[in-house]
């Protein structure tokens, strides 16, 4: 009786070992297995990714300086130019860090105070006809006017703008040139030193005004907006190696394709269109369809959860600086997307516009606040497909296996690539410029 | 009972050939689940996602004949993806001969779209459905 059961017990526990050891190696090459070729529309997908389908950054016609080469310096200029603020310190630049792709590694942007949300970059961003997660802004030049007045990123106001100008012999010279004489506005009785509508001491000023005045310096205000749009518009994105493998998929070289994207980034792909269901918003060559969807983002500690586009696009149609308004250059005023905008759906509530994932290696931490500090963070978050705290997660849980994740992670670090935009412009512009 | 399923098979085959025929004679033909007719032509074409665009959306009775005086609604989504149109496209012309100018038109994802379209004729309503596959 004594024996058998110890021969049993080796037996079943030669058995038992067998079995893990086969299963461990089946999991770990179904997690590796080399992928299938790609179906046609497969490559369809993939090819509607490659960056060869951006066009030439439009031209924004409610901006008539977008393509004009003096007010791209002049922008260039005033980007790095922390004159414009309240401490004398903070540019655009401060938080738009040319050497991480235009935005600052933090979880908010850290001007004057801590902002209200993560730095996006703002490579590309000529493309999207709304600015902000939440989209309040439709143009570059009309978003560039709203981080010179928050009292937490350059604390600025726009008659210390004008002051500014007037008193600079070089912007001086350069604005007029490019928009007419600066009004005059030595006369403090009519022009306080610092005046913006915002609240406080700052608004008391603004409000003391005459309505002509305060138009007189919105002019200037939103002229200096233009020049930073038509500078931002330079910003491109450039060919990553996923491109050059799109590039090699066309050719049918293989041994190319081989070369630039191993077999984990290739399983990372096929996920990306397919599984993942990444490409339903991140499409296109910019791989955003800058659209607003609830993905289930909690939102930081002692954050309120952000409603997103449902207010967003209500404050885009009261803007006084959007495409239909007196300081829009576009006179026909053919404003579709304002136009044609949904305002009401439940949809909307809590909905944060698709980021580009171009650089997103880079560009961390993610999310509209930064709540979440890496890729693969992010990934187990689509994952999981959490409730959202407010209105309703579009996406479902996704199921992934934890190869899967780490594939998908890998894919999306083929997407990094320095900017398209000449070198020049990336830097702080030299004094004879 | 093998042979009737054959048969089921075979009339399966035929019907989905007339199909097929069908919908390649005419590209723009729309699902026709209600009283009218209707196609539509794409400003953008073949449609792209991401651009605004317009259609002309055309109406006639199920006898071919135009209808006149209608108001269009377009509405619509991506039924697998619980989610609507991303903008609120409008009617702003009509343009005769049963015409219509849809405006404000963008897709936002590849995918089977549903599109809704309203047709208003005084106290009449219908609603006709147009698939689309992006």
């Amino acid at each position: 009786m004594h024996y058998p059961s110890r021969i049993v017990k080796k037996i079943a526990l030669g058995l038992f070992l067998g079995i893990s050891l086969i299963s461990l190696s089946l999991w770990v090459y179904a997690g590796n297995k080399t992928p299938n070729p790609w179906t046609a529309d497969e490559i369809r997908l993939i090819e509607s990714l490659h960056i060869e389908n951006l066009p030439k950054a439009p031209a924004n016609p409610s901006n008539s300086v977008s393509k004009n080469l003096l007010a791209e310096k002049l922008g260039h200029r005033l980007f790095f130019d922390p004159q414009f603020s309240k401490n004398g310190q903070i540019s655009c630049a401060t938080c738009h860090q040319p050497n991480n792709f235009f935005t600052d590694k933090q979880t908010k942007g850290s001007g004057i105070g801590s902002s209200s949300h993560n730095t996006r970059s703002i490579v590309g961003s000529a493309y999207s006809p709304w600015l902000y997660s939440d989209g309040r802004k439709d143009s570059l030049w009309s978003q560039a006017l709203s981080p010179l007045e928050d009292p937490n990123e350059h604390g600025s106001n726009r008659m210390q703008i004008a002051r500014l100008l007037n008193n600079d012999e070089n912007y001086r010279r350069v604005y007029q040139s490019l928009f007419g004489p600066l009004p005059d506005i030595s006369d403090l009785q009519r022009f306080p030193k610092n005046a913006a509508p915002i609240p406080g001491e700052l608004g008391l000023a603004w409000r003391a005004m005459s309505v002509q005045d305060q138009k007189l310096i919105n002019e200037v205000f939103v002229n200096i907006g233009k020049a930073i749009g038509a500078y931002e518009r330079l910003l491109i994105p450039g060919p990553s190696r996923f491109d050059a493998y799109v590039n090699a998929l066309k050719k049918n070289d293989l041994k190319s394709q081989s070369i630039l994207l191993n077999d984990s980034e290739i399983r990372g792909l096929r996920i990306f269109i397919n599984k993942g269901n990444c490409i339903n918003c991140h499409n296109g060559p910019l791989f955003t369809n800058d659209e607003f969807h609830n993905t289930g983002v909690i939102s930081s500690p002692r954050d309120l959860p952000d409603k997103g586009r449902i207010d967003g696009i209500r404050k885009a149609k009261k803007d006084i600086f959007n495409c239909m308004g007196i300081y829009s250059d576009d006179q026909r005023k053919e404003c579709d997307e304002l136009e044609y905008a949904r305002i009401d759906q439940p949809e909307l509530l809590g909905a944060i516009r698709t980021p580009s994932l171009r650089n997103i290696e880079s560009t961390g931490p993610y999310m509209h606040s930064g709540q979440i500090k890496t890729l693969t963070a992010v990934i187990e978050h689509y994952n999981q497909a959490p409730l959202s705290m407010i209105g309703h997660n579009e996406s479902e849980p996704l199921r992934m296996s934890r190869f899967e994740r780490r594939d998908l992670v890998a894919f999306l670090k083929t997407l990094e690539a320095p900017l398209s935009t000449n070198f020049l412009w990336l830097e702080p512009p030299s004094e004879n410029q | 009972m093998e042979f009737s399923k054959i048969v089921k098979l075979q009339i399966t085959i035929i019907f989905l050939f007339i199909a097929e025929l069908t919908y390649s004679q005419d590209q723009s033909l729309a699902s026709s689940s209600c009283d009218y007719a209707i196609s539509f032509i794409s400003e953008l074409d073949p449609i792209e996602i991401n651009r605004m665009h317009s259609w002309v959306i055309n109406v006639k009775t199920k006898a071919g004949i135009p209808v006149e005086g209608a108001t269009i609604r377009l509405e619509g989504g991506m039924p697998e993806h619980d989610h609507g149109l991303p903008t609120n496209p409008r009617m702003t012309a009509e343009l005769g001969s049963g015409n219509y100018r849809i405006e404000g038109i963008r897709f936002h994802m590849g995918g089977t779209w549903e599109i809704k379209t309203t047709i208003t004729i005084k106290e009449n309503r219908d609603i006709c459905t147009i698939p689309l596959e992006l």
